[in-house]
Parts: structure tokens; C-alpha cells; sequence
């Protein structure tokens, strides 16, 4: 109870303030989750953005981190390991953008030109949905910059100037709805456009993408969030899920940008060419203690259309978690929650109005899995990686699963990853891939190489990126904090 | 002192201080397979219930804690059965392995009679992984033969173990078949192991023996051939019992192909099983007298991307060509098995147990026995099988077929009839249209019986209904009689086949609408005929009404118009005329007249037949779901003689046909602590793997009891359970699930 009180008391104060004068450390990453890793011309091993979610609530903020790999010492890629894998503790110059705490999945847009766009939904201080621009320059570092631009006394404080999905406008109207309750994943899709589906105002379709006035890549963003909410406000009752549609280069938000999705909130959320799949979580409300299972999946298009599976039905599963669209669409991939499980979901014409959706395979997961990335592969089916959290009384089990759609096993686990592993991104190389896992426990990121994607097997963990947070989260007795056991 | 004499006086000790019996808890995590293995004689022999104990121990294992755990079946307490405890007693004893263990298997056998026996090791295996963990399965070891796993040239996608056929004693040598997979080829590996003490230290330097690669496919599923005398393929001896087999199932293009072969592993000769896609798991059926004949195979969902490709099918592998292969079992009604299926839901895996001869294992429970229900209060009778196959499903349920017949099992068993209705009104009448418009009732493309009708209500007697006639009439046969208004009496016969049709209406119409020419599409383009999907003429005669209607301005329709059929081809039928004021037609619908004007059909079956008055409507179709113990073959679905109807058009009987088709299913239920559950948390989760067993229940002066049960691990709630069959009871379900009375799980 007393960690309960002090969180809130931290809530309190931090919500009194527009700037934040203790963020986290920027050579360290704290309770990290998102994660996306992006590739830059000059640079061999591109950059990662890391979301820290300041879980504990030790500093004013979160933030977001931009480490250029190329500096941090990582191991050629796809050599052996030796013994235990590096421990990289120094980041080399990081750039950092404030961001509120409790930080939740990570979406990025590749606007073009070597700049980027990272969007990063967080559970605290207004629920807010933050844009964090990088600039990417091999030679130069990142920039980073805020989307919209960051108050003047901080031009990386993303935070003050993000949009709410919970804007009090909304939340005061006699309804009170719509809203988002603690938004926590984000798909982000550039917008495809064409003849007969132009892009809106002054953007323009170029390649069948739509392009803003600048020439950059306009994308939709999708932001899914845990809570169901109550109408009217704090009425608890017409409890229903929203979806929220924001515009990569317009990031304002009133009530046309909520979908709603009906009863059961949600989890993650990935876009395929028309629709954005969404993922169930249970829902209950506080009037009743049965269990009444979500939505495990639903299709939402851009226009607000919606589409319930009943796939809860076919397969009894507590709640979906990551999830996302294989390779041409004909396949999806969800990770369930108690049951542990990656199901796989046929989609039969993914343009059509209506799709076909069908449960066709399952596998049986490590405990607790979260998050999970699909690497294509030429000729062959795909490849999944699932990031596993595995505590399990206090065992420290972490593992990356990968599934393999030739074989339709998992066929590789990576063992002892670190502490609840949970965002995964993946950097392809040639014929392998290089993936970075966020280990929310342990404060650092987990790199793992598949040296050749035909042998997944083959994978292992090569390096640890960042120091862990163990020392500061845990008994200044824990092993390697300096204190004598 | 080893560790089971130690946990015994330990275990004996506790009762005699405290008197009751300390069960702790398994703390498994990811039971995602298990195996069971006899207690073992201590001469050497194979385990039968008067020397050893068949089933005695059950291996489960606890992936996420990279460990196997061990249950002893018998106990002195009756349905308690005990975890293996380890040196100190308070704790269950831990089997270190691989990491992950997601397999199991054991050194099989089988007895002459049919029994499965096992031998001194089981193994485990984690998919993806090229290791495998050798385990001593017998109490005075319980522990990995080697410290570290023996490591496979490529990760191992399946394996099976095989001591040899018709054993009386463990051999000192056993046969370790596995499935390998290094990203580009699947291949078939042999390891030969001594199990005997003395050469045991030969295990770790054991090399496996390449035996055959299958191209760039990985092998999915493997099992064991049991030889099979008389087993031909191209009418030569193939896997007879010289032979050693196996049969393997590949996987291609991400589960949408795939082959099923049986392999001859001395000679490499290969055959094809005939299962219409790619199979992701195989179970080969050992029944009395036919060891080893007929293969299960789940179907793989991906073929297809889409539920409706999979489901349970059976191969019968007595007689096979190289150009066919081994083909779908032939089941009840002469034809190809059609898979058994639970529409919308995913298979996870498959269970088969066989009857096999009790005779000569007297001790044995003897046939598979499994709770069935006639009538459905009755508390239901123990119904035997030669073979019965389970697959568990992803919505938690469980369902049962008869791998014998290739059908679907019949929960209730009860019987089809026609529902004698009496409250209410809509069926079991007699309708006659009173404000007749020019097609019998309010329109054309309706079988309606008009606006201001007139409603009987039928007589309905049994004229051949059995309360129990031990299965020689599959069938009941009622007399429906009415009197219509202008005194002409009606007496229509029905006989229904059992197993054939679900609950739905049935339709006898004069001069009705047939099913599937109802408001097809047409235009004057077509001329003076019109045109359907080709095959439906066999419905049609010359005479048949055919009814239009035409577009009108605001986008609905109106009946325009009618004409007659003069002449059927395939897909269309030429008309006498097209009626004036139909030149714009968008629509049409043909119902009967002519020599035969009566249409039956059914809300379900759709098109059932026609006829005229005094004849006979004999409708014949593949089965849905048997009672067990019954015969049907020669009786038709349906057979309605046909009286006087009324001669209005559209007028019409209606049926309702109460089908009792209850596919066996089994969900467990251990919400109710007055079932017997000892440890919550198996409830509301989707079972995984499947065991059917006979296993001790129970020890005492005089033995042991045997008892068949289902055994199924929960793999999310990381749960055991095991249920009795014959102990399987009706619920809250609908009645079409059952919970396990007297089930228990452990965990």
C-alpha cells in the first residue's frame, strides 16, 4: 500500500507541472518498452529508440532515447558469442525527448529524407499521445524535436505539448465520451492513395502514398487503450473501447478521431492495407465479478468501420496481446495471454469489406508472452519473434520464442534474454537479422542475431545494450551493485 | 539407498505419525505433453496387471522450469492418486532435462493381444531443438540417463520409440526414430540405445543413424507402424511383420501441403496415405486384431487458412497402391470417412485408444468403455468400442469419435422422431391457403399458404417405434392423419432413419417452391428460357410453374407473370412462354406441378424430393452422427408416403423433425467442488494434449483395479486431469458436454 500511496502523491505533483525538471538519465534506459530500430544512410547499425517508461516514477518523466548504434560497440553482427554475451553498458551520446511517464508500445513513421517520426502513447499525465521527430545523420548524431513543437523553455519536452486522448473538452460533455482510458499501443501506416482515393487537403498522392505539403509520408496513427470507459464521465456505466485515428502530420484530436469499438478494451494493434486488427483484452466491470471476456479481435478501417471475429469463441484465451500482420496479409499473427499462446489467424481478401477471418493454427507459448515482430523471408513462410516476460516467482526466465511458419513450430528459444522482456524490433541484415529487446525488469536492451534467417535455431544473445536499473529499483544488495552481499 | 526406497520409508513414516497422506502440490508449469509408462517387474519382463503395473506412471512435463514431474497412478486411497515425491518428501520429486521440454515419449511395445507396453526410457525432446534428454523411467532411477542431453545433428521436429513386436521381456536395446529439420532438408535419424545397467554408460556416446531425408520439407509428426500381417500395398507384402515402420507426416508452402508416408525404415520403400492435406499429428490405432491397420491424422487447418480444412479422418492401411496410396477409411456407410469436425474451432491434439483382447490380460478393465446416454435421463449405460479416437479443441471442449466406424460418437444415443408438439401451433399442421392469389398464397416465390388460411392440426401416431429394440430398426415410423374441411381424409406415413438429419421442419407442399430455384436472377436477354446452376434440372419436370417478377422504378420487385417448363438441359430449362408484362423481368422461381406437383424439403437439408399422391418420397443421404449399437445401413434418411393433399396450390404439411444429434463432446468443469476436484485452476482453460488409458485407480490386498480415462493436461493453467469414462456425466452444457464426475486435477 505505501508504494501505492507514494505513486499517487508523485501522479499529483507531476501533473502540477508543465516541464519536467528531473527526467530520466540520458545514458541509461529506465523500464524501457517501446522500441523501434531504424536504418540510416553512413551508419552500419542505424539507430534505436527507446521508449523509457519511469515506471516506479523515480524521475519526473519518461522519455524517449535515440542511441546511434553504431556507437555503443556491438558485435559484428552474426558472430559467435563467447562465453556470456557483452555487456554494453556505456551508450556513447544519446539523444533524449521527454515524454510522460508509463509509456507503452512504440510506432514509427519513416517520413523520408532521413527523418523520422516515433509516436509513443503513455498512461499518465493526461494520456497522451507523444510525437517525438528524430533527424538522423551518421555524421551528426539524432535531433530530436517534438511533434507538435516542445515548449519554448524545452524544445525536447514532448510531453507539455502532446495531445490528450482524454481531452477535458470531451470528457465534460454530457456523455462524456469519446475518450481514451490509459492509450498504450500504437500502429502507425502510411496512407495509401490512388485514383479513386485521393488524399484529403493540400497533401498530395505520389507512388500511391500521401504525402504532406512538405513531401514527407503521411501516415494514420491507431492508439489503442487498456481501460474501457464509463458515460457519463465517472458513471460507470455504457462502459465501451475507443480506438483512436490520429494524422501523422496533424496530431490534434476531437471527437471524429475516436472509433468506437464497442464493449472490451484493447490491447495492440497492427495495420495491414485496409484494416487495423485490433486485440482484446478482458473486460469487467466493477458492478459485476464475472469475468466477461473482450473482444480477442476486431477489424476497424480508416472510416470508422467495424468488425467483430467472436474469435473468443473458437479459442478461449484471457486476453490478446501483441499483435501483427504477416507477410501479404493472408496470415496474422496474436499473442494470447492465459492461455500463453501465438494463434495464427487466415485472412481470407483483406480489401474486401468484409474479410475472411479463421482460426488456423496455435502454439503454445513461454509464460507470460507480450509483444512479437514478423520477419519476412523470401521464399520461404515467416518468421515470428515473441518476447516472453517469464517471471515467474522470481525467477528470471526471460526468453525470445520464434516461430516458424515452414515448420509451424516454435523452433528457437533464446534463453535468459533478461527481465521481462517486452518490445521487440528487428534490423535486417542481409540474410539475418539483428533483433533488440527492451527488458522493462532489468532496464536494459537485449540483442539477439539470427545469423541466417533459414536457421533460426541458430539464434542467440550477443549483447546487452545500457546498465541495468537494478541497482536502483531493487536492494542496493543486489549482486553487482557494489554492496557486499 | 536410492531415492524412491528413501521417499518410501519416508512416505510410510508420515502415515504412521500423522496417519493421513501429504500430497504437495506438482508446481508444474507448461505441461504441454506426458507419457505413460509401466511399473516394470523386477525379472525382467514385460509389465502385466499380475507381474508389474501397467500405466503406472504418468511423466508430465514442466517446460518453464526445464524439469519433468511423475505421478504414481495406484494408490491405497481410492481416485487419489500421488505425485512421486523427491528425497525429501515434502517436495514433489524434479526431473532435470533439455530446456523446454515440449515432448514426450516412450520406449513402446506391443503385447500380442494388442496392449501397449513400455519399456525402461522415455524421452524428451523440445521442437526446435536438437537435443534430447534419455530419462530412466523406472522408480529405482527417475532421472536423466546422461548428464547433458545427447545432441542431434539438427533440431528434432519428432520422434517415436520402438522396443520391437510381441515382447515378453524388456529387450537390452530399444530404437529411437527422430525427425530432424536444419532449415533446408527434413531428415529421419535412428538411435540404437542399450537400456540394460550394464552397457547404460553407451548411451552418451550413442551415434544416430542417418536413415533418410524427405527434401526440403520438415517432418511434422511421427509415429510407430505396428506390423500388420496381410498389409499389401500393389498386392506385395508392405510393413507385414517382418517389418519395421513408421509413418511420418511433412509439412510445405507454411502448412498449406504436406505428405503422409508410411516408410519401411529397412528398405526405405515408401507408400502415401491418403489424407486429402498436409497432417500436423498422427496416432496409429493398435486394436485387437488389427494392430497397427488404421492411422489417425488431424488435418492441418492451414491448408486452407480456415477451420473448415481440418478435423479427425482415419486411413485404413490393409490394402494400398503406389498410385493411391493407403486410402480414407470406409466408414458405416460404405463410403470414404468424412472428417469429424467441430465447425469454427481448432484441433489440438488427438487421442486414439483400441480394445484389445481381455482374455489374455484378465485383469485388464477390458473393452474402452464410455458413458452414453438412452434415453438421455436414464443414467445412461457404458457403451464399448474396439476404437475410439479424441481430439481436444481450442474452445475447451473434447470430442469423441468411433475410429472403427469413421463417425462422429452419439452422446444421448437417443433416438429420431418427429416432435409431437403441442404447444404451439407452427408445426405439425396442415395449412390451406383460404385467400388463394394466382400462386397459392401472397406470392409467388413463397410457400406460404396465403393470407386467410385454413390450419390443422395433424394426428400424429406411432406406427413402429421400438422403446428399445437392441439396435435391429434403426428407424421409427409414424402415421400423420387429418381430415380437410371438404371431408377427405389424409393419412401420411414417415419414417425416419436414425443418425441422419438435425432438428429442423420438413416441408410437403403442394405445388411448392424447390429449393435453390428460388429467385434467381434472369433478363430478357436470356429469352424464352431460363438458367441455373447446372444439376438442378434433375429437380425440375416438365410442367414445373415458372414465376417471374419484374423490376420496378423504385428498386423493389412484383410478380409479373408465369409460364411452364417444356424442355431440361443441363443448367437451364426452356419455357412454353414468356407471360406478357414480364418483358422486364429480373427474377424467377420455379415450383412443381405436372405428374409429380408435391415438393418436400427441409429447413436444413434444403431439396429432399417430389412425388405425387400415394407415393413414396425416399430421401438418402451420409450419416451425421450414430448411436453406438446401431446398424442403419439400407435405411434411408427419410421416407414419407405421400397421401392426398389438399388442392390448392401451396397448401402444405409441416413436420418437425427431432433430430437427437449430440456429438460427444467432454468439457471439464471443476467449478463445482462437489465433483471432486482437488486442486482448482484446470476449469475455463483449453485442454492440450490427450491421453486414453487404462490406468490402477486403485491398490489394495487383492490388486489392483484398472479403470479407462481420459487424461488431459492443461497447458495454460499448467493442470492434469483425469476422468473416467464411465464415471462421464451430462452438465449445464446443453447436455452435449459432460464434466467428469469423480474427474480430478492435479497441479
Amino acid at each position: 500500500m505505501r508504494s501505492i500511496v507514494v505513486y499517487a502523491s508523485l501522479v499529483v505533483v507531476c501533473a502540477c507541472n508543465t516541464t519536467f525538471t528531473n527526467p530520466p538519465p540520458a545514458d541509461r534506459f529506465y523500464f524501457p518498452t517501446g522500441v523501434a530500430h531504424v536504418n540510416v544512410a553512413g551508419s552500419d547499425s542505424g539507430v534505436l529508440f527507446v521508449a523509457n517508461s519511469n515506471w516506479d516514477l523515480r524521475y519526473s518523466s519518461g522519455s524517449v532515447s535515440a542511441v546511434n548504434l553504431d556507437g555503443v560497440g556491438l558485435p559484428a553482427f552474426g558472430a559467435a558469442v563467447n562465453g556470456s554475451p557483452a555487456e554494453l553498458t556505456a551508450l556513447g551520446p544519446v539523444s533524449r525527448a521527454v515524454i510522460t511517464s508509463f509509456s507503452g508500445e512504440m510506432g514509427v513513421l519513416a517520413r523520408g529524407g532521413g527523418k523520422f517520426r516515433v509516436f509513443v502513447p503513455s498512461r499518465s499525465e493526461g494520456m497522451k499521445l507523444q510525437a517525438v521527430d528524430a533527424e538522423l545523420d551518421a555524421d551528426a548524431g539524432v535531433k530530436l524535436s517534438c511533434f507538435p513543437a516542445g515548449p519554448g523553455n524545452d524544445p525536447t519536452d514532448c510531453a507539455t505539448t502532446a495531445p490528450s486522448l482524454s481531452p477535458v473538452a470531451l470528457e465534460k460533455t454530457a456523455d462524456g465520451v469519446p475518450r481514451a482510458s490509459e492509450p498504450y499501443g500504437v500502429s502507425v501506416k502510411p496512407r495509401a492513395c490512388g485514383v479513386s482515393t485521393p488524399c484529403e487537403g493540400s497533401r498530395t498522392c505520389v507512388s500511391d502514398v500521401c504525402l504532406t505539403p512538405e513531401g514527407e509520408t503521411m501516415a494514420d496513427v491507431y492508439v489503442t487503450h487498456l481501460n474501457q470507459v464509463d458515460s457519463p464521465l465517472g458513471s460507470l456505466l455504457n462502459y465501451r473501447s475507443y480506438l483512436a485515428r490520429l494524422e501523422s502530420d496533424q496530431m490534434t484530436v476531437d471527437a471524429s478521431n475516436f472509433i468506437n469499438i464497442g464493449f472490451g478494451a484493447a490491447s495492440s494493434a497492427a495495420t495491414g492495407a485496409r484494416w487495423t486488427y485490433v486485440t482484446g483484452r478482458t473486460a469487467t466491470t466493477p458492478a459485476s465479478t464475472t469475468v466477461t471476456y473482450g473482444n480477442l479481435l476486431r477489424l476497424v478501417d480508416r472510416n470508422g468501420y467495424l468488425l467483430t471475429t467472436a474469435l473468443e469463441g473458437a479459442f478461449t484465451v484471457y486476453q490478446g496481446r501483441g499483435v501483427a500482420v504477416g507477410t501479404d496479409e493472408k496470415r496474422l499473427f496474436l499473442v494470447g495471454q492465459n492461455p500463453d499462446v501465438l494463434i495464427v489467424v487466415g485472412i481470407a481478401s483483406p480489401l474486401s469489406d468484409s474479410p475472411g477471418v479463421s482460426l488456423i493454427h496455435s502454439v503454445p507459448l513461454p509464460y507470460s508472452p507480450e509483444e512479437l515482430v514478423v520477419i519476412p523471408r523470401a521464399g520461404r513462410g515467416d518468421l515470428v519473434a515473441v518476447t516472453c516476460a517469464g517471471t515467474y516467482a522470481g525467477e528470471v526466465v526471460g526468453e525470445l520464442a520464434i516461430y516458424d511458419e515452414d515448420v509451424g513450430e516454435l523452433v528457437a528459444h533464446v534463453p535468459a534474454v533478461g527481465i521481462q522482456p517486452f518490445g521487440v524490433a528487428v534490423d535486417r541484415r542481409g540474410s539475418g537479422a539483428r533483433l533488440y529487446l527492451s527488458n522493462f525488469g532489468d532496464g536494459r536492451v537485449a540483442v539477439v542475431d539470427i545469423p541466417d534467417l533459414a536457421r533460426p535455431q541458430d539464434a542467440r544473445l550477443v549483447a546487452h545494450l545500457g546498465q541495468s536499473q537494478l541497482c536502483l529499483t531493487r536492494s542496493t544488495q543486489t549482486a553487482g551493485c557494489g554492496v557486499t552481499q | 539407498m536410492n531415492r524412491a526406497a528413501l521417499s518410501l520409508l519416508l512416505f510410510l513414516g508420515a502415515l504412521g505419525c500423522g496417519g493421513s497422506i501429504y500430497n504437495p502440490p506438482l508446481n508444474l508449469l507448461g505441461t504441454h505433453d506426458m507419457v505413460l509408462v509401466d511399473e516394470l517387474p523386477s525379472d525382467g519382463s514385460i509389465a502385466t496387471v499380475t507381474n508389474g503395473v501397467p500405466n503406472q506412471y504418468l511423466f508430465v512435463t514442466s517446460a518453464d522450469r526445464n524439469e519433468l514431474k511423475v505421478m504414481k497412478n495406484s494408490s491405497s486411497t481410492q481416485d487419489m492418486r500421488l505425485s512421486v515425491k523427491a528425497p525429501d518428501p515434502l517436495e514433489t520429486l524434479s526431473i532435470p532435462v533439455l530446456t523446454r521440454p515440449t515432448a514426450l515419449f516412450a520406449d513402446e511395445s506391443l503385447s500380442p493381444d494388442g496392449r501397449r507396453v513400455t519399456g525402461r526410457f522415455i524421452y524428451a525432446i523440445r521442437t526446435g531443438g536438437a537435443e534430447l534428454s534419455v530419462i530412466d523411467a523406472t522408480p529405482a532411477g527417475f532421472a536423466q540417463v546422461t548428464k547433458d542431453p545427447l545432441v542431434l545433428p539438427a533440431p528434432i521436429t519428432a520422434g517415436a520409440a520402438w522396443m520391437g513386436f510381441g515382447l515378453t521381456s524388456v529387450p537390452d536395446t530399444t530404437s529411437v526414430y527422430l525427425a530432424t529439420y536444419d532449415g533446408a532438408n527434413g531428415a529421419v535419424y535412428r538411435l540404437t540405445l542399450p537400456t540394460d545397467a550394464a552397457h547404460r554408460a553407451q548411451v552418451a556416446t550413442a551415434t544416430p543413424q542417418h536413415l533418410m531425408d524427405v527434401g526440403s520439407e520438415p517432418i511434422v509428426a511421427l509415429a510407430i507402424v505396428p506390423p500388420l500381417d496381410g498389409r499389401t500395398l500393389d498386392g506385395k507384402p508392405f510393413c507385414g511383420l517382418s517389418s519395421k515402420c513408421i509413418v511420418i507426416a511433412t509439412r510445405s508452402a507454411s502448412g498449406k501441403a504436406g505428405r503422409t508416408l508410411m516408410v519401411d525404415v529397412e528398405t526405405l520403400k515408401t507408400a502415401a496415405l491418403a489424407f486429402p492435406g498436409p497432417v500436423r499429428t498422427l496416432r496409429v490405432a493398435t486394436s485387437y486384431g488389427f494392430l497397427g491397420r488404421r492411422i489417425h491424422g488431424l488435418l492441418d487447418e492451414e491448408k486452407c487458412d480456415s477451420v473448415s480444412c481440418g478435423g479427425a479422418l482415419v486411413i485404413d492401411t490393409l490394402t494400398g497402391t503406389s498410385s493411391a496410396g493407403f486410402p480414407v477409411l470406409t466408414d458405416f456407410s460404405g463410403k470414404p470417412m468424412l472428417p469429424v469436425v467441430r465447425t469454427g474451432v481448432l484441433a489440438r491434439d488427438l487421442a486414439v485408444a483400441a480394445y484389445h483382447d481381455p482374455t489374455t490380460d484378465a485383469g485388464l478393465e477390458g473393452p474402452l468403455g464410455i458413458r452414453q446416454y438412452s434415453p438421455r435421463d436414464d443414467g445412461g449405460i457404458v457403451q464399448g468400442y474396439y476404437e475410439l479416437g479424441m481430439f481436444s479443441a481450442s474452445n475447451g471442449e473434447i470430442i469423441v469419435y468411433d475410429g472403427l466406424n469413421g463417425v462422429p460418437a452419439d452422446y444421448n444415443g437417443e433416438r429420431t422422431g418427429l416432435l409431437k408438439s403441442t404447444t404451439t401451433n407452427v408445426v405439425n399442421v396442415v395449412r390451406i391457403p383460404g385467400q388463394v392469389s394466382d400462386d397459392g398464397g401472397l406470392g409467388f416465390f413463397y410457400d406460404d399458404g396465403g393470407a386467410a388460411y385454413t390450419q390443422l392440426a395433424m394426428a400424429l401416431e406411432d406406427q413402429d417405434v421400438p422403446a428399445d429394440d437392441g439396435g435391429v430398426r434403426p428407424y421409427r415410423k409414424y402415421g400423420a392423419s387429418v381430415t380437410y374441411p371438404n371431408g377427405v381424409p389424409a393419412t401420411f406415413e414417415v419414417q425416419l432413419g436414425d443418425g441422419y438429419l438435425f432438428s429442423q421442419n420438413i416441408l410437403v407442399a403442394n405445388q411448392g417452391t424447390i429449393p435453390d430455384l428460388v429467385g434467381l436472377p434472369t433478363s430478357p436477354d436470356a429469352g424464352q428460357a431460363v438458367g441455373f446452376a447446372p444439376g438442378l434440372e434433375a429437380r425440375l419436370a416438365v410442367g414445373d410453374r415458372v414465376g417471374f417478377s419484374a423490376a420496378l422504378a423504385d428498386g423493389g420487385t412484383e410478380d409479373c407473370g408465369e409460364a411452364h417448363v417444356r424442355s431440361l438441359g443441363a443448367g437451364t430449362a426452356q419455357l412454353d412462354a414468356i407471360p406478357n408484362g414480364c418483358e422486364s423481368r429480373s427474377l424467377f422461381t420455379i415450383r412443381g406441378a405436372g405428374s409429380q406437383p408435391i415438393i418436400v424439403s427441409g429447413e436444413i437439408e434444403g431439396y429432399i424430393g417430389r412425388g405425387a399422391e400415394k407415393e413414396k418420397v425416399t430421401y438418402n443421404r451420409r450419416y451425421v452422427a450414430m448411436p453406438a449399437g446401431y446398424d442403419n445401413q439400407g435405411w434411408p434418411a427419410l421416407e414419407i408416403t405421400l397421401d392426398a393433399m389438399p388442392t390448392e396450390p401451396g397448401a402444405y404439411w409441416l413436420f418437425a423433425v427431432d433430430g437427437a444429434l449430440n456429438p460427444y463432446r467432454i468439457q471439464f468443469d471443476f467449478s463445482d467442488a462437489a465433483v471432486g476436484s482437488v486442486a482448482s485452476g484446470c476449469a475455463t482453460q483449453v485442454p492440450g494434449a490427450l491421453t486414453l488409458a487404462e490406468v490402477p485407480t486403485n491398490s489394495s490386498t487383492a490388486g489392483f483395479s484398472y479403470m479407462w480415462n481420459l487424461i488431459t493436461l492443461f497447458p495454460y493453467s499448467s493442470g492434469i486431469a483425469y476422468d473416467p469414462l464411465q464415471y462421464t456425466v451430462a452438465n449445464a452444457f446443453g447436455s452435449r458436454a459432460n464434466y467428469g464426475l469423480g474427474a480430478m486435477c492435479y497441479r
